[in-house]
């Protein structure tokens, strides 16, 4: 009895902590749906009068939103690609590797974390400008290829697998290079996906960066996209949001398929062996 | 094997290890850093030519009498000490949760995650909405209480906590993936272990999870401050562009970005960015070391 | 465990067939070739100069501009404008600020005149009398008189001209005739009409007149009214706490105290009062228009008329971005510019611009410009702007001006949420102007 009455109450939090979260992601589908006239009624409406579905292909045409979205999945599939690959690199380094300097170097780049980006776009712009890659898939990507706060998390997980995994590969002749990636990298799928997960939206939703080193239209990301609404005489709410949402919902198909793999946890197959 | 000490031959190769991240990190984030914080120094300095004409600690000298800089620093611990600890509990306690129900548990983990993956322009529109004083849907609530409503973006003593409400929940997304990660890291055995040993659901939570969740709450905890230190974006869009009523939601990189792209004080701005940093690392070394005693690998 | 090993070496191959292939990408493909004009500094005979504009337009006023830029190109042979949309001024700006300082600046770009005094402190704008004054292709006489005044006097810093008016707005009154014939009020023309109003209409609970969130501009307007300039655009004099600005706040404030009055606070423009019937007036944006065309419901008629009068002057602050030549291009690509920047101010082009934009014309012929005619018979809103040119006025500029704006907008801010008294916050503000200028002489 007692069981099923937690149960129920476990079920009531996360129910209600989830209407929270959803609300937001509501009022932006139902703003997308409305009139220009129904998103500045006071008080607000949620249910439109009529559901404007021509909002999603007005805001589709305003802006090359095609082009945008191939460079976004360029951009972002090559940066996270990177990351991942100098990252997992790194963190093995600072994790199983021995090496003079380890600590100070690890305190090192955690301090690179603690600077705003905003005092860092100039320089880099600078430094890109020097390299003639701006305007260029270059300037995108680049500057992105590594993230302390990516080895960081890895570094956590790959530190916590069990020591005799590693000495036991290490006894039967494996190099450092082939027990990375046959034995730790699978073992850590589960992290590895929530990284990729938390690089790739960073990525996909950057907007700042590649509108100060895009100037053709044929080079910007979909964020960029969403600048098109918003214009001396204010803000077209219903557009932008209706715009917003076809951002968001590769991010969300992307979420959906990977979750599983973020909660499988370390695979087993390490310890029986 | 397991002392092993650093040698020469294992230093190479684990600079080899190193080489990607090293080059992209020196290029793009360790030299303009150091040359932001170079620039502190100048005293007289033409950004678009760079030359520099004195050098000195008149820039920090500023800093020490300006009041908008001594309101961005109290602002900005406020905001800190508001934001982390809440959402590490909850982000713990929601991870927990979601790790315990099976009926619809995807559906559920993908709805936390929605605010995360939302843009900030459009999360910042919603809460404007929310935050409303006059049709807001948190003074609704309040009023069940019986509570007056509470002008969260106009009241310069309110609006400094709604910023803080926004962005606990905001970035809750992001952190219960990291807490799920870190329990469905930790293995069954050390649980089975604890039951066969009698212990009670809340000894298993707090002898077997709490300690092995340790490193992911530790990275959780480390980020958390050092994300809530570079506060921006976030008052930037709710507040359309403002440091909020009354500068009440002005924060360090708040005043530094007005300092730069605004006022063109290049090295005051590059000086309130190295006294950011200062004030992080601090914190930070302190995190370091508690975390010496209590983070288990 | 060592045959796991060995089945994994497809993994590491397709890593590194990876990092090899974004490598190549990266730093082969992009489209940089096409905005090399920057660098393409020559220009021989027969050629065409490609110029580069960067702009903060956005939506429909970028389709307005791209329409304008290529009816130019279309126009002659000798010179192309390739227009680049750069997001919102604010991030138009940090892009100029990045471009500066790694020497990639295009040839023109729009900016708000108050950076003017800036930029050509930190020496890269051109000074246009060369093109505009003395040139072969300058602008002549009855050019220069036909501009209205106050885009000249903006464009003019430390005597020379360095920018030309590009997209400008004014402040105007919204009114809704719906809600004044319902409460039977009959048109104010004057501030003193206003206030009596306010006090006709507070037991309905209506607020005569409504602002957007900062009324700074309207602040200005009325100090100018009641005597003096906030900032002397002769000897950079502050007024800021005089007496005659003072009473101009007072009058705001006092208004906004008893509630007759209401700024938009949280809404930050004051369009949603408007609309839903909070305020009988609304001072606001001329560029709002197309907005409140969208926005307001069906059944609210509305109109637009000049700013009302005060203590018997009229003066009605404009607003807008110019667009500045940068020293940096060569001078083939200068010439270029400034016959595209003499094209915007002509005629018809202004007449256009202001037809697409609902951003006013340049020039007083342009109202005698049939198709203008046509266009505010057609859109009667439109004339506000339009007459309140005569006594428009830009802010005074000065190096340091933006900073002076966030100290102004603080001010403005501290009355209305900290409840400081106008001559407190303004007086903090008089010594913050002051120490601005000094330091920038």
């Amino acid at each position: 009895m007692a069981k099923t009455i937690s149960k129920i109450l476990l079920y009531l939090i996360v129910i209600l902590g989830a209407l929270t979260m959803l609300i937001p992601f509501l009022w932006m589908i139902s703003t997308s749906l409305k009139t220009a006239p129904e998103t500045i009624k006071v008080p607000p409406i949620w249910i439109p009068k009529q559901l404007q579905w021509g909002n999603y292909v007005a805001a589709w045409h305003a802006a090359p939103f095609g082009r945008y979205f191939l460079n976004s999945v360029i951009v972002t599939t090559l940066s996270t690609a990177g990351t991942l690959f100098t990252s997992i690199l790194a963190a093995f380094a600072f994790a199983r590797l021995k090496f003079w300097g380890k600590n100070i170097l690890f305190v090192i780049f955690l301090g690179t974390m603690m600077i705003p980006g905003e005092m860092l776009i100039i320089p880099n712009f600078v430094t890109l400008s020097h390299l003639g890659q701006i305007d260029k898939y270059g300037a995108l990507i680049l500057p992105w290829l590594a993230s302390f706060f990516t080895v960081f998390t890895l570094r956590q997980t790959f530190q916590s697998t069990p020591d005799q995994i590693y000495y036991a590969a290490k006894i039967d002749g494996a190099s450092d290079w082939r027990y990375l990636w046959t034995v730790l990298v699978p073992m850590s799928k589960s992290t590895i996906t929530a990284v990729t997960v938390l690089q790739v939206i960073g990525s996909w939703n950057s907007f700042m960066w590649p509108l100060i080193v895009t100037n053709s239209e044929s080079m910007r990301t979909l964020p960029v996209g969403l600048q098109a609404f918003t214009t001396d005489a204010g803000t077209q709410y219903q557009l932008l949001m209706a715009a917003s949402t076809f951002v968001i919902i590769p991010m969300v198909i992307l979420y959906i398929f990977l979750q599983k793999y973020i909660i499988a946890g370390i695979s087993k197959a390490g310890l029986k062996g | 094997m397991l002392n092993e000490k650093p040698s020469l031959k294992s230093s190479a190769k684990a600079l080899l290890y190193l080489l990607p991240m090293l080059v992209i990190s020196i290029t793009f984030h360790i030299y303009p850093i150091i040359s932001s914080f170079a620039m502190s120094l100048y005293t007289k300095y033409d950004f678009y030519t760079d030359k520099v004409g004195g050098l000195g600690f008149d820039n920090f000298v500023y800093l020490w009498n300006d009041p908008d800089f001594h309101l961005a620093v109290k602002n900005t611990l406020i905001f800190v000490i508001g934001v982390v600890p809440i959402t590490v509990i909850l982000s713990l306690v929601i991870a927990l949760l979601l790790n315990q129900i099976k009926f619809l548990s995807g559906f559920f983990r993908t709805i936390y995650f929605l605010p995360f993956v939302t843009s900030t322009i459009a999360i910042a529109m919603v809460w404007n909405w929310i935050y409303h004083s006059d049709y807001g849907l948190m003074n609704y609530f309040l009023g069940w209480f019986g509570i007056h409503p509470i002008h969260w973006l106009t009241d310069p003593n309110y609006s400094l906590l709604a910023l803080i409400i926004m962005s606990i929940w905001k970035n809750l997304g992001f952190n219960i993936i990291l807490f799920l990660v870190g329990i469905n890291n930790i293995d069954d055995g050390y649980y089975k272990a604890a039951e066969i040993d009698g212990a009670n659901a809340f000894q298993r939570f707090w002898n077997v999870t709490l300690p092995l969740l340790s490193p992911i709450t530790f990275l959780v905890s480390i980020n958390g401050v050092i994300g809530s230190f570079k506060v921006f974006d976030e008052i930037f869009a709710l507040f359309q562009g403002t440091p909020g009523p009354g500068k009440a939601d002005l924060t360090i990189v708040y005043y530094l970005y007005q300092k730069f792209y605004t006022e063109y004080k290049y090295p005051i701005a590059a000086a309130s960015g190295v006294v950011l940093f200062f004030l992080i690392l601090l914190v930070t070394l302190v995190q370091l070391w508690y975390s010496r005693k209590h983070v288990h690998y | 465990m060592i045959q796991k090993m060995k089945k994994n070496r497809l993994g590491k191959v397709l890593l590194g067939a990876l990092t090899v292939s974004l490598v190549a990408l990266l730093t082969a493909c992009g489209a940089g070739n096409s905005n090399s004009s920057t660098s393409d500094k020559s220009s021989g005979n027969g050629k065409v100069t490609t110029i580069t504009f960067w702009h903060g337009m956005t939506g429909p006023y970028q389709k307005a501009l791209n329409e304008i830029i290529s009816d130019f190109n279309k126009s002659q042979s000798q010179y192309k404008v390739v227009g680049t949309a750069q997001g919102n001024y604010t991030t138009l700006q940090q892009k100029i600020m990045a471009a500066a300082k790694s020497k990639s600046l295009p040839v023109i770009a729009q900016t708000t005149y108050t950076t003017v005094p800036d930029y050509s402190k930190q020496g890269f704008i051109e000074p246009l009398d060369a093109y505009m004054i003395n040139g072969s292709d300058k602008l002549t006489s009855a050019d220069l008189k036909d501009i209205y005044p106050a885009f000249l006097n903006s464009s003019k810093y430390e005597g020379k001209y360095y920018s030309i008016p590009m997209s400008k707005s004014t402040r105007i009154m919204y009114y809704n005739k719906t809600l004044m014939d319902k409460l039977g009020v009959k048109m104010p023309t004057s501030w003193e009409d206003i206030q009596k109003i306010g006090q006709q209409i507070k037991s309905k609970g209506v607020a005569a007149v409504g602002f957007d969130k900062s009324f700074d501009m309207e602040f200005e307007g009325l100090a100018r009214q009641a005597g003096n300039p906030l900032v002397s655009p002769k000897n950079f004099k502050v007024n800021v706490d005089s007496k005659k600005s003072l009473e101009a706040a007072n009058l705001i404030m006092d208004m906004v105290n008893d509630g007759t009055a209401k700024t938009a606070g949280e809404d930050i423009y004051g369009d949603k009062n408007f609309t839903s019937g909070k305020t009988l007036f609304y001072a606001g944006s001329s560029a709002g228009i197309t907005h409140m065309k969208q926005g307001a419901p069906k059944d609210l008629k509305w109109g637009t008329m000049p700013l009302p009068s005060y203590k018997g002057q009229k003066a009605t602050e404009l607003a807008g971005n110019d667009i500045v030549m940068f020293k940096s291009a060569s001078s083939d690509q200068k010439k270029a510019a400034w016959a595209f920047m003499k094209y915007l101010m002509s005629k018809p082009v202004t007449a256009k611009w202001a037809e697409l934009t609902g951003y006013v014309p340049l020039r007083k012929s342009a109202l005698e410009d049939q198709s203008f005619q046509d266009y505010l018979k057609n859109d009667p809103t439109a004339k506000a702007a339009v007459d309140s040119l005569p006594f428009g006025f830009q802010s005074t500029a000065f190096v340091g001006f933006s900073e002076y704006r966030n100290d102004l907008l603080t001010a403005v801010d501290a009355m209305l949420t900290k409840h400081e008294s106008t001559s407190k916050a303004l007086g903090t503000l008089q010594n913050q102007t002051e120490t601005i200028i000094k330091s920038n002489q």
